[in-house]
This record gives structure tokens, C-alpha cells and sequence, in this order.
């Protein structure tokens, strides 16, 4: 061994011995399009994977969220993008777009959509036009309010990671197995909870609840939009007030992204319990901290007497 | 050295799983858009009516439809899009047809780096390349108008973008190609008269009177370049700025023999206190140079908007508009000078009511404190069919 080589071994040892002791590999980089997404990757994901949301708790699809440049630079750098699927994130395809990222086009391995094998509901059959308010062509974008959607939404975001990183894929699989048993806990837990309350009549601000109605047997009687995405009119008002006071044991469930003036005119009115609640993961402050504290927090507050 | 070469071939191979050979990904599911073979489709409609006490306006007391732009937009290929917009506007009392952009973009022809080729309007600044109807006002910026024309500027050629691996955005852009003459002014017959250039010689052109009133834009061989950065300064605030340049001809270059050069700066702040509330403060600069015969002509433009999203719904804003003219002065006996002849100066206020993603009302009304005193006022309905869409603005 002449010195050249020796030197060159005395280099490299030490970076070799480092990289097999202590290094340990880039975390998967995965981008969701919201914060309920963006809790379920890191529960699957683990220390495998480094999560963003790119909208806050208090934001709702493409009514509030502006498309950002700083969205970019996480987009440009993400292995996985997921997102809700149906159109209700249609924003961010500009931005995956400027990200020039092959990895989380449309189609490619790393594009996960969380609505696949989701039981649709309300999806328009026939000619769909603006007359019909703010419609999503592929139904009711708001799937995740059910909380048995929350196990396939796991397993589509379990699916997407299994697919990029197959080495690790024992191991999101237990961690997304171990989420859906404590979720069926969860739901049983819930659902007797809410039992005493399904008389209810619920009345909503926009149409968030059709899942959350169907998975915990409430009725919706009907949503203070005239149509969605359609702010109500004076006479609309009026009409409606005056088709309320005619029903009984009334829940108002107002989406606190919303301005809730409108909610409380019609609560004051028809004597209605109003509850102002979040429709994704940091919604409020303090609780509703993941997708599992969002029921809780949804169906404790339901449930205040 | 087999020790060596394994040592070495160990040592990279334990950099990543990535590289590791997987089975074929199962392929992702998922629904967007319209089912069909149907790129997006849309029209785009803005009607406008305007008052004003400034008698000579011709616009004065009418309600036109200011223009009417039909897009076409989708995949062509892979990662390949096109997008063609055409435009129908009016001029001078006549609809015209225009093609105000069409180009294939290849979104991703290496890593972080897309190209584009067709007719597209520039990046130049924050506002050059947004369509009429996405602006949060009725018209274009008074500088935008002087400097590059009604229609803004845009480039038939070929232009890339590259997303510069930093922990921040940072976006260059450049491209190259011609600039589409806008409306021609020039008269066929131009008076002429004979000046002395730079070096005391007497040369004749073209009476710069004949354009006192007409548009001024780019023309001929262009190059134009942007850098665009933005900074996140919380979850809630983002701070952007750029800076733009052009090189190009005047658009009357056989009249005059002008070579441009523009430049410009811009600073936005955005801050989002709430889910449907946005604070905006956008501010542009722009500096025009022209070498005419008779010297260098120097000119300045800027805006500077701040802009309020109440709700869903309402939104109000705050414009104040500084532009010189892009034209030497011409005195009574027809000399020219590079002074400036006139400058703009104005302050609007703007009401806009969003009823869809794509339709709103807007009532802007502006007070011109130069050249001559005088207000206008505008209601503007914008309305919106079918899917359309805007690259990151």
C-alpha cells in the first residue's frame, strides 16, 4: 500500500464508520394538502417521514387558501403529495406545477389521492352548472368528517408510502393497523355517546356534515347556504326562520371558518342550540390537535349539555 | 486497490435506500377534472361601464363589453400543457381578435427547470402577466399602460424558469424571442424635421407629436429576465419581491431608432389574519431608458396598492398611480427634447364583490391629479364559464 492509498483509507474510514454507525437516511418528505391529511401521514409514516400541511386547521379547501410561493419550496422537495381528492384541493395543482417536481404529478407513485374507495355522497348526476351553487363534480368533498372514512383514508396513504418506500412497508402497516384498531375503539365510543342525541334535527351552515350525519345517524334537515357556497339573502332568511320555528330540539352546526352572525341571528330566533365547530385537525386552539381529538372535540361538544 | 474500490463501492451504498431496486409501483388512483378528452374550456366576459367629467373621454357615460377571452387549456403530452387564450377587446370602437397567449409548457424538462414556447405574456413585475380580469382593479397600473402598451407585454419565443435549489423561493426566469407590436399609431404619412443628434449632426425623424396620445410598447427582438423570491416571514406572512428587466426596441423603432432597456422592482406583503381576511401592500417601480437620436430619455413609473379581503366575499383597495410618459417632449415649432412632457398621477379606491371564484362586481372610482384634473369612475362586471385556470401569481 503506497501512502496515497493510505491517506485516502485514512479519509474515508472515518466517513464510512460514521455513515454504517450514525447516519441514518433522509426521512420521507410528504406534503398533504390539509392538516387532517397531514395528522394520519404522521401517524403511519413515523419517524420515516417529515410531514407538511400546506393549509392550516382553519382553512377550507379553495374557498381560503391562497396559493403561496413559500407552498413551492415544499412541493419542489416532497417524495409524496396527498391530497382530499374530488376537486376540493384543485389550488394546489398550480403550485405542484411551478414545483416542477415529477415525484407528485397526477399519476405518478408519490401522487396519493385520500378519496379513493370512499363512498360518495350527493354526487351530482346529470348537467352540473353554477346555477346549483359552488358544486363539486365528483360529490361531497367533506368525506373525512366520517370517521370510518379515516380508516381508508389511512390505507390509501398507508398504500402511497408502502409504494415509495417498500422497505418499510412492516412497518407503516402496523403503525396504520395499530391507528385503525384504537379508530374502531374510538367510534364505538363515540357513537354511544352520541346515542341520547340522535333526535336531534341538524341544521348546518355550509354542507360539511352529510358524512358525520350518515356515520352517526343525525338528520340534516337543511343548510342555512341557499346553495352551496351561496351566502343567504334577507328573504331567504326570513323563510327559512320562519320554516325553523316550526320544528323542535334544532342544532345549529356552524363551521367556525365561517362568519357566524347569520348562525346566531337564526339561533336567537328559533331557539336552536348553536355549536361552532372545527371541520379540520387545529381547528381550535388547544384541542382538536389531531384526527382523533377532532371527534372527540366535535362529539364532546355535541354532547354538552 | 479491490479493497479499495470496495471499500468505496460500500461507502455509496450506504448513502440510500433510494436507489435500491423495488417492485413496479402499484399505480395511484384518483379523479380530477372533467371525465372526457376535453381540455378546460372557459370564457371569460367583463363588461364595463364608466362615467367621468372629463369631456373628451370616449368612454364617457357607456356601458362595453371591454373584452371577452375564450381559453383553451390542458395536457398536450406528459408533463407537456398548452395554453391559447384569445382575446376579443375592443379598439377605437371596433371588436378585434387577438391571440394574447398560446404556449406549450413543458412543466418539467429536468429538475426544477420548465420551458416554454409560443406567444405568452412576460414576467415582468407582479402584474405585466396577469390576465384584465384577475387584477384587483379595472385597468392595468398607469405605468404598466405607458410603458409596455394597453395589452401589457408579451413575447413570441421561448422562455424557461428555474426553481434555484435554496431554502426560500427563488424563481429565474428568462426568455427571448420577438415582441408583438401592439396597435399601430404611426401615421404612414409622419411629418418629419430635422434635429441635431448626440454628436451636433442633423438628422431627420419622425415629429414626435404625431404619438402624444397613443400607446407607447415593445417591439422587435426582446430579451426579458425576472428573478422572483419570496420569504415566508410567519405561518400567517409572506414578503416577496423581484426584480425584472427587458431589453427590447420601441414599438415605432423604423420612426425613431430606439433601443429599450427596462427594469423593475417590486416588494408585496401579504399577511393572512384569519381564514378569509388578507392584508396586501403591493408596490412596483419601473424605469424606462430609450436612446432616440436627440439623446437617452429616462422615465419612472410605480404603483403602489394595498388591498383588504373583509370576508368570502367583499374585498376594497387602495391604488395610487405615478407614471411619466414614455414619449420625448415635442415644443409648439415641433423640436424635440428628452424631458418629460407629461406625467400621471392618480389615487383610486375599489370595491369588489366576489360572487363565484370566477364572477364578481367591481366599482373602482379613480381621481387624476395630473396631467389634468378630472375623475373616473367605473362598475365593472366580470363573469366566468367553465374551468380556468392561472399559473402561481
Amino acid at each position: 500500500m503506497n501512502v496515497f492509498k493510505l491517506i485516502l483509507l485514512l479519509f474515508i474510514a472515518p466517513v464510512f464508520t460514521w455513515q454504517v454507525c450514525f447516519a441514518s437516511p433522509q426521512p420521507i418528505q410528504v406534503v398533504t394538502t390539509t392538516t387532517d391529511l397531514a395528522d394520519l401521514a404522521g401517524i403511519i409514516g413515523g419517524d420515516k417521514v417529515r410531514v407538511v400541511s400546506l393549509s392550516r386547521g382553519n382553512q377550507m379547501g379553495c374557498h381560503s387558501v391562497e396559493p403561496r410561493p413559500s407552498m413551492v419550496v415544499n412541493l419542489s422537495r416532497a417524495d409524496i403529495l396527498i391530497k382530499i381528492g374530488l376537486d376540493y384541493d384543485s389550488w394546489v395543482d398550480a403550485l405542484v406545477d411551478s414545483s416542477r417536481n415529477a415525484k407528485i404529478v397526477f399519476d405518478a407513485a408519490g401522487y396519493i389521492d385520500a378519496s379513493t374507495n370512499i363512498a360518495r355522497l350527493e354526487v351530482p348526476t346529470g348537467k352540473v352548472d353554477a346555477s346549483m351553487g359552488h358544486i363539486h363534480l365528483y360529490g361531497n368533498p367533506h368525506y373525512w368528517l366520517d370517521p370510518e372514512n379515516g380508516r381508508i383514508i389511512a390505507e390509501n396513504i398507508c398504500a402511497g408510502l408502502v409504494r415509495i418506500v417498500p422497505l418499510y412497508s412492516d412497518y407503516f402497516i402496523a403503525n396504520k393497523e395499530a391507528f385503525i384498531r384504537l379508530l374502531a375503539v374510538k367510534i364505538q365510543d363515540w357513537k354511544a355517546k352520541l346515542l341520547p342525541y340522535k333526535s336531534k334535527k341538524i341544521v348546518s351552515y355550509h354542507k360539511s356534515w352529510e358524512y358525520f350525519a350518515k356515520s352517526f345517524g343525525f338528520d340534516i334537515i337543511t343548510a342555512i347556504e341557499p346553495k352551496p357556497g351561496i351566502p343567504p339573502s334577507p328573504a331567504y332568511l326570513k323563510e327559512l326562520v320562519a320554516k325553523l320555528k316550526k320544528e323542535n330540539n334544532l342544532m345549529i352546526l356552524h363551521e367556525n371558518v365561517y362568519p357566524d352572525t347569520t348562525s346566531r341571528m337564526i339561533a336567537r330566533e328559533t331557539g336552536a342550540k348553536l355549536l361552532q365547530l372545527p371541520v379540520s385537525v387545529g381547528g381550535v386552539k388547544d384541542t382538536a390537535r389531531d384526527y382523533i381529538g377532532l371527534f372527540d372535540h366535535i362529539i364532546g361538544e355535541i354532547a354538552k349539555d | 486497490m479491490r479493497k479499495l474500490l470496495l471499500i468505496l463501492s460500500l461507502f455509496i451504498s450506504s448513502f440510500a435506500y433510494a436507489q435500491e431496486v423495488v417492485e413496479a409501483p402499484a399505480k395511484p388512483a384518483g379523479m380530477r377534472g372533467i371525465s372526457g378528452d376535453f381540455p378546460d374550456i372557459s370564457i371569460v366576459g367583463d363588461i364595463v361601464g364608466k362615467t367621468t367629467n372629463n369631456a373628451l373621454d370616449s368612454e364617457k357615460d357607456t356601458i362595453n363589453l371591454r373584452g371577452t377571452e375564450l381559453a383553451l387549456q390542458g395536457y398536450i403530452y406528459p408533463q407537456i400543457k398548452a395554453n391559447v387564450i384569445i382575446a376579443f377587446h375592443k379598439h377605437e370602437g371596433s371588436i378585434e381578435a387577438d391571440v394574447e397567449e398560446a404556449y406549450a409548457n413543458f412543466t418539467r424538462v429536468a429538475k426544477a427547470l420548465s420551458v416554454k414556447a409560443g406567444k405568452m405574456l412576460v414576467s415582468f413585475g407582479k402584474v405585466n402577466n396577469i390576465h384584465p380580469h384577475h387584477l384587483p382593479f379595472v385597468e392595468q397600473p398607469l405605468a404598466i399602460q405607458n410603458f409596455f402598451g394597453e395589452h401589457g407585454l408579451s413575447l413570441e419565443g421561448a422562455s424557461f424558469g428555474y426553481l434555484l435549489p435554496l431554502p426560500f423561493f427563488a424563481q429565474i426566469e428568462a426568455g427571448w424571442g420577438h415582441a408583438p407590436q401592439g396597435h399601430s399609431h404611426a401615421s404612414t404619412d409622419a411629418e418629419t424635421a430635422d434635429v441635431n443628434d448626440v454628436n451636433g449632426d442633423i438628422i431627420t425623424v419622425a415629429k414626435y407629436e404625431e404619438h402624444e396620445h397613443t400607446d407607447f410598447s415593445l417591439a422587435d427582438k426582446a430579451g426579458t429576465g425576472r428573478l422572483w423570491l419570496s420569504f415566508p416571514l410567519s405561518e400567517k406572512s409572506e414578503l416577496e419581491t423581484g426584480f425584472s428587466g427587458v431589453i427590447a426596441k420601441g414599438a415605432h423603432f423604423e420612426e425613431h431608432q430606439d433601443d429599450v432597456r427596462m427594469y423593475g422592482l417590486d416588494l408585496t406583503f401579504k399577511l393572512w389574519p384569519s381564514t378569509f381576511n388578507r392584508f396586501i401592500l403591493q408596490n412596483e417601480i419601473f424605469y424606462l431608458t430609450r436612446k432616440v437620436p436627440i439623446g437617452d430619455i429616462k422615465r419612472l413609473g410605480l404603483y403602489s396598492y394595498f388591498g383588504y379581503k373583509i370576508d368570502q366575499y367583499w374585498s376594497i383597495g387602495l391604488l395610487y398611480d405615478y407614471a411619466e410618459d414614455a414619449w420625448p417632449h415635442a415644443d409648439e415649432t415641433g423640436n424635440s427634447s428628452v424631458e418629460i412632457s407629461s406625467t400621471a398621477k392618480a389615487g383610486s379606491c375599489v370595491l369588489t364583490r366576489n360572487l363565484t371564484e370566477t364572477t364578481y362586481l367591481r366599482g373602482q372610482y379613480k381621481y387624476n391629479f395630473e396631467p389634468e384634473e378630472n375623475y373616473e369612475a367605473w362598475l365593472q362586471l366580470c363573469f366566468g364559464l367553465g374551468p380556468h385556470s392561472h399559473p402561481l401569481e
